[in-house]
């Protein structure tokens, strides 16, 4: 087991110095003179000649790269252009509230995905098997930005039950219910995608391993339906689910950008957001480099996770 | 004799010496595949809703009732049914239903062209990789290791916010960030076909590497490609859109239903139908998309798990 946490993470090492490459190559993208891009047609001149200065531009590209990748190291993102702040504070304040967001869609997507795989699989060509996955395709096709637009429309606007922005209300205590009743909609609009495939794993998880002989002893051996689904097909058939969860906890971190914009959710996509409108571009690569690197150790410890779980699975 | 008609039936259906030789999908097999795809309902819905699509996107300059960019007034925001406009108009009093119409046309192209191109690439890498192996197969898959550490989406709209939002450099942005899958999904593929015994029989006879990889392994790709290829292009549909709704794709005034969502925002309470309408097209076509590739994937391959 030591030995394969130690290949793992080795593995991780090359990983994250090409995460780190891709996000300063995306300075080098920007068509023409970054500063120039940044400040405006209308800058002083001492201020582009600063600003250069500062973002070390008028050095050779592996100088620059080394000297920011030092800097990242240490924690300094550089300077927003838009706050006139570090970079690093704003970022990590953010991404606390988006990896909240992240962590109730995923719990959606497992507490709606898993269920409804199960019993879809479990009454196999049925109505409700029909169903379930019919509303899992809708769930698969449905635009995150467009429900939550409906969604704020029917259920703040219409029904007038849930806030339609923010993550706290304006006036009143940081109560542990406002935060709920503010993280719903974005949650749910986040969670439905994730949802749909999470049912499809979980449903085509279980039917292969129904197929197994150690179920259809179970059965023989006259245990009760819900024993035989619950200690012996579900604690095998959750496996391959467990990976896709990991798989999409990052897919939602990316498109919490979307969900986040839609609802005026306080996270890091908001942040890019507003960052990239703004031209703000060291916001938008320590925005992007922090979810990027949480996304590969998300995937690691759903690995680790998954060697724990399982110890058939070993370091090849 | 009930069991000879079984016995006898798929004797029917193998294909002839030929058929194997040229190594393209033979008429027989491809009918069988025919014969299949057409009992599936859900995938002719499918085929219905993205052939209805194509024909909108084509005929869209006679179908419209307006000018999809005139602007008028006077006539802002008016509800579903309204005289000379059957879906009402926007907020600054643009016919929807035409907008709609021509929008089919950007929603089309900004999600098939990203993943052509990304097919056609990561197929050329994934051949490279998967056949060849040893330095550049090495190569290939940590550049893609790399980017599959990025949500795809995330990478790129960060790439988009780098090049300046315009529908070219989102259409380039989603192409890179597809490569990778495509390019693992197909080296997967190949190292399978490679230690086939028909690749190792085309070889025993002298074929050439490039006859072996066009002729007995690209072929053999193309059916998890194209209901890869399906699927990718249903949730390109839903991106492409989202790309547009932060303004980073399709730049106004040109019609697009990501857009024309966003434009709605602001109006939701008074004027719902300028967001609901362009995002329902955005749905039922992604919808149509992902009931072919289920369809065709049930079709060419059924143990296929994409």
């Amino acid at each position: 087991m030591l030995v394969y946490i130690t290949h793992r993470c080795a593995a991780l090492i090359p990983v994250l110095v090409g995460i780190s490459v891709v996000v300063f190559s995306l300075l080098q993208l920007v068509p023409g003179d970054p500063a120039l891009a940044m400040l405006g047609p209308m800058a002083r001149q001492e201020d582009l000649v600063q600003l250069r200065v500062s973002l070390g531009l008028d050095q050779p590209k592996p100088v620059q790269y080394l000297k920011w990748l030092i800097n990242v190291l240490h924690g300094d993102f550089g300077i927003s252009i838009q706050q006139r702040s570090p970079v690093f504070p704003i970022v990590m304040e953010r991404f606390v509230n988006t990896l909240l967001l992240t962590v109730a869609a995923i719990v959606v997507s497992i507490v709606v995905g898993v269920p409804a795989g199960m019993v879809a699989a479990t009454r196999r060509h049925s109505i409700i098997d029909r169903v379930s996955m019919m509303l899992a395709l809708f769930g698969n096709s449905m635009p995150a930005f467009w429900l939550g637009l409906m969604s704020i429309l029917v259920f703040s606007l219409y029904l007038q039950w849930l806030p339609a922005s923010g993550m706290w209300s304006i006036s009143g205590p940081r109560t542990f219910t406002s935060l709920v009743e503010h993280i719903l909609l974005p949650a749910v609009t986040l969670g439905v995608g994730a949802a749909s495939v999470t049912a499809r794993i979980t449903r085509s998880s279980v039917l292969e391993v129904i197929e197994n002989d150690y179920v259809r002893t179970a059965h023989a051996k006259g245990l009760g339906e819900n024993r035989v689904i619950r200690r012996h097909v579900l604690s095998n058939a959750l496996l391959p689910v467990l990976t896709v969860v990991g798989v999409q906890f990052g897919f939602l971190l990316g498109s919490a950008v979307i969900t986040e914009t839609v609802f005026s959710w306080p996270g890091l996509g908001f942040l890019l957001y507003n960052a990239i409108s703004m031209r703000d571009y060291p916001v938008v690569q320590g925005g992007v480099l922090v979810i990027a690197t949480s996304f590969v150790l998300i995937n690691l410890l759903v690995d680790l996770t998954y060697s724990w779980i399982d110890p058939r699975i070993t370091f090849k | 004799m009930f069991w000879l008609k079984i016995n006898m039936s798929p004797i029917a259906e193998v294909p002839s010496a030929e058929d194997l030789d040229s190594g393209v999908l033979g008429h027989v097999q491809i009918a069988t595949v025919w014969r299949r795809f057409a009992r599936d309902r859900a995938a002719l819905v499918g085929a219905t809703i993205i052939l209805f699509t194509f024909g909108i996107a084509v005929f869209a300059p006679s179908l419209s009732p307006a000018d999809p960019l005139y602007q008028k007034a006077g006539d802002r925001l008016k509800f579903i049914g309204a005289v000379n406009h059957p879906l009402g108009t926007d907020t600054l009093g643009r016919d929807i239903l035409s907008r709609l119409l021509y929008g089919s046309r950007t929603a089309l192209r900004v999600a098939i062209i990203p993943v052509l191109f990304s097919a056609v690439f990561g197929l050329l890498f994934g051949l490279v990789a998967g056949y060849w192996g040893g330095f550049l197969d090495a190569l290939i898959m940590r550049i893609a290791d790399v980017m599959f550490a990025f949500p795809a989406v995330l990478l790129a709209i960060a790439i988009v916010a780098a090049l300046g939002p315009s529908q070219f450099n989102a259409i380039f942005a989603l192409t890179v960030v597809f490569i990778p899958a495509f390019a693992r999904l197909v080296r997967s593929q190949v190292l399978g076909l490679r230690e086939q015994d028909f690749v190792m029989a085309a070889r025993a006879v002298g074929a050439s590497d490039s006859r072996i990889i066009f002729h007995h392994i690209f072929i053999n790709t193309l059916p998890t490609c194209i209901v890869f290829a399906t699927l990718q292009t249903g949730q390109m549909i839903v991106f492409a859109a989202a790309f547009s709704f932060l303004g980073l794709g399709v730049q106004p005034p040109t019609p697009d239903w990501g857009a024309m969502a966003n434009d709605g925002r602001n109006c939701l309470l008074i004027a719902p139908w300028v967001s609901t309408i362009p995002g329902l097209a955005i749905f039922a076509v992604s919808t149509g998309f992902n009931l072919l590739g289920d369809g065709l994937r049930d079709a060419l391959d059924p143990r296929l798990k994409i």
